[in-house]
């Protein structure tokens, strides 16, 4: 059966002659891995529900009637590390499809769009650390970068998540994701004199307590839909103002939207836009164990969302010299 | 005793705190005013640049780029005393440099020299900053007048003697619709 891929959106042209080219051929060969990578999942997780768990179970009954509850603790510490070293063990199959599938078909799906690919991430928010955007944090995790061009203008994107680590009353690890989403930087065609920030609103006494002990000042801006959504701080108040100009709100604003309403933070500092646009879906994910890769559905996803970040520099005409 | 020196200590408190607010507000709104000039100066330091890249193609234009250089001139020689006259004088600058830049258009050669382009480029760049400029002065003076004109901080700035300032407002020919036929 020849694999083909229906043009349906704008953004698809071209791709139908492209994956009939680079991708339809591989998918075979892709496919048969995915089906054995299943098998050997299958097999482990039969493995651990047959053999491992009631082992265990045992094992916790055993200890906790012959020995006493401090030797207890311990079975139950190993039985943890068990489970949590079987997860690992019945995933990795999974895990390392899904790689496999990113390098295979993904990456030359992205160059076909002129971004480099990396599937485990370039951790991009390194340079985010003057913006004064990005949510204090412990830990990040990154994953799916892309870096090219659109219409002309400078684009990287990944999926980031930022942890906060906290230890309760018991002295037990906690972890927080205090911001689940993409990372985007867009090289502008001029360099900004000052440094202006917009942020999710707070309300009146939120924001009253971050103007407090913020170095910048508020920007008052005429939308009240935009200033109801969004609080702008700039060190430069005529800078902000020619930066965020009415047309120039709205279109944040519609870049807000086409995220399910996200509420994004934006960063303007020295020759770069950044921008968190938090987004709870997992994004770039065209592949699933469970699901056969000669269905296209995956791949039609992927590139409506990488469309919709290349989408960012159209909504916001970056690649416009009027202005910005 | 004790509790009526608290109360007059909180109030004369809350006094110190609306009249401070007030000052801020009245600074702020003139560091934005002076924030125009100097977004105007840029202007005024641009147009003799456009007018000798002009002067060589425009031939047909003389009764225009003097009329730019008589403005310019007179703009800048108006002091900040006479804010309402340097205002008008500098709508009429800016009027005269759109009639400038659509005139433009009637000369091939002179629309696509590079050294114009560059011109056209930076002044397109310094007329977005004076229009920013204005938005954080008509913010200023918002913020100022609302200061001025609600209770209780009203009662303070009479005190004081500081007024409500007026906004930026573009003059009633500048509201006027275009007419197309102006400029073809």
């Amino acid at each position: 059966m020849t694999l083909v891929f229906d043009e349906i959106h704008p953004h698809e042209k071209g791709f139908g002659a492209f994956f009939a080219d680079e991708i339809a051929p591989i998918l075979d060969d892709v496919e048969s891995t995915r089906i054995e990578a299943c098998k050997i999942f299958n097999q482990r997780l039969l493995i651990c529900v047959l053999a491992a768990i009631p082992t265990a179970a045992a094992l916790f009954v055993f200890s906790s009637i012959f020995f006493d509850s401090d030797v207890s603790d311990v079975t139950m510490g190993t039985l943890a590390i068990a489970i949590v070293g079987a997860v690992w063990w019945v995933n990795k199959p999974r895990k390392d499809f899904l790689i496999a599938f990113k390098h295979r078909i993904l990456r030359p799906v992205a160059n076909f769009l002129s971004f480099h690919f990396w599937p485990d991430g370039r951790d991009f928010c390194t340079g985010f650390g003057e913006t004064g955007i990005l949510h204090d944090h412990d830990e990040r995790e990154f994953e799916d970068a892309f870096a090219g061009e659109h219409l002309g203008v400078d684009l990287n994107f990944e999926e980031v998540e930022l942890i906060n680590v906290s230890r309760d009353s018991k002295g037990r690890k906690r972890r927080t994701t205090v911001f689940d989403g993409i990372a985007a930087t867009i090289q502008m065609n001029k360099r900004f004199n000052g440094h202006t920030i917009v942020k999710e609103d707070r309300g009146k006494i939120g924001n009253w307590l971050i103007d407090s002990f913020n170095k910048m000042e508020a920007v008052a801006l005429e939308d009240p839909r935009f200033e109801d959504r969004f609080e702008v701080y700039s060190n430069d108040q005529v800078e902000a103002r020619y930066l965020l100009t009415p047309a120039f709100m709205e279109r944040l604003y519609a870049v807000s939207q086409a995220f399910d309403d996200a509420k994004l933070r934006a960063c303007f500092r020295d020759d770069r836009l950044y921008l968190l646009i938090p987004y709870r879906s997992d994004l770039f994910e065209a592949a699933s164990l469970s699901k056969t890769v000669l269905d296209t559905d995956g791949l039609r996803k992927v590139l409506g969302q990488i469309e919709s970040l290349r989408g960012i520099i159209d909504v916001l005409k970056l690649n416009e010299r009027l202005g910005l | 005793m004790l509790e009526f020196l608290i109360i007059i200590g909180i109030i004369a408190v809350l006094i110190w705190f609306l009249y401070a607010n007030i000052i801020r507000k009245r600074n702020k709104a003139h560091e934005a005013f002076s924030g125009i000039d100097v977004q105007l100066k840029k202007r005024h330091d641009l147009i003799p640049n456009i007018l000798t890249i002009a002067k060589r193609f425009m031939e047909h234009e003389k009764e225009l780029l003097t009329e730019i250089t008589r403005l310019r001139a007179a703009a800048i020689d108006t002091g900040p005393d006479k804010a309402t006259e340097r205002f008008s004088l500098e709508a009429a600058l800016q009027g005269q440099m759109g009639k400038l830049m659509v005139a433009v258009e009637n000369y091939p050669e002179l629309k696509s020299d590079a050294t114009m382009l560059n011109a056209q480029r930076t002044y397109s760049e310094v007329e977005a900053h004076i229009s920013a400029a204005r938005r954080f002065y008509n913010s200023a003076v918002n913020a100022l007048n609302n200061a001025v004109q609600i209770w209780p901080s009203s009662t303070i700035a009479r005190m004081i003697g500081i007024d409500a300032m007026p906004l930026f407002e573009v003059s009633e020919t500048e509201r006027a619709p275009v007419a197309a036929g102006d400029f073809l």
